[in-house]
């Protein structure tokens, strides 16, 4: 980890972050694994966010609690882009075991795709008589 | 620069910047903490400016946590 990354101050560790890179979410939620080990600073800068740690216990080594903040921001970093990637097939999952407990659903569902489909042709139609209107 | 400077003897100024901060969970804990903390209402695009009254290192710390907890879980 480049050092520059990392500025160790007396009683706090300052940790600059690539906004381009790490997105606010990320921090956030890897902050939140910290807050009962560190009190938690934030700040940005053009597309740097800048992350304050003052550890909570004063005997605490600053580089290595900002070494496992950036094992923490990877973390989830990973988990988000995992989360997006797969986000059609979490999706049907959901969906296919919800609809396994209550069967009704699957109604409900295909009833409200009909009457979307039908609303759908019905403004189709629409549109295309007023576009005729306006040809003659 | 480091968001937090101290102000006197017992007081500090917290900077806190608008895109991480949000207003709603700022507002309402300042509500909650008048007492000792207030808005300052500067006029800044960028940042909140509040001041944090009769108040230690560790106070402001914890206070600054909560509202991090605030603004992740609101």
């Amino acid at each position: 980890m480049p050092e520059k990354h990392i500025k160790l101050a007396s009683d706090h560790a300052e940790i600059v972050l690539n906004g381009k890179i790490y997105a606010k979410e990320t921090v956030f939620a890897a902050g939140y694994v910290f807050l009962d080990k560190a009190y938690i600073l934030l700040d940005q800068s053009a597309d740097k966010i800048f992350v304050y740690l003052y550890p909570q216990n004063e005997k605490a080594d600053l580089k290595k609690l900002a070494m496992e903040f950036y094992n923490e921001l990877l973390n989830y970093a990973h988990y988000f882009t995992r989360v997006k990637a797969n986000a059609d097939a979490i999706k049907s999952l959901m969906q296919r075991a919800l609809f396994s407990t209550s069967p009704s659903l699957v109604q409900e569902a295909e009833e409200k795709e009909i009457e979307d489909l039908i609303k759908e042709l019905e403004e189709e139609e629409k549109n295309a008589s007023t576009a005729k209107k306006g040809k003659k | 620069m480091l968001p937090l400077q101290k102000k006197g003897k017992n007081s500090y100024i917290i900077k806190l910047h608008k895109d991480l901060y949000k207003q709603e969970p700022l507002e309402r804990l300042l509500k909650d903490d008048k007492g000792w903390a207030r808005n300052l209402k500067a006029k800044d695009k960028i940042y909140h400016h509040c001041e944090l009254k009769n108040a230690e290192l560790k106070d402001v710390l914890e206070w600054a946590n909560y509202l991090f907890y605030l603004n992740k879980t609101s």
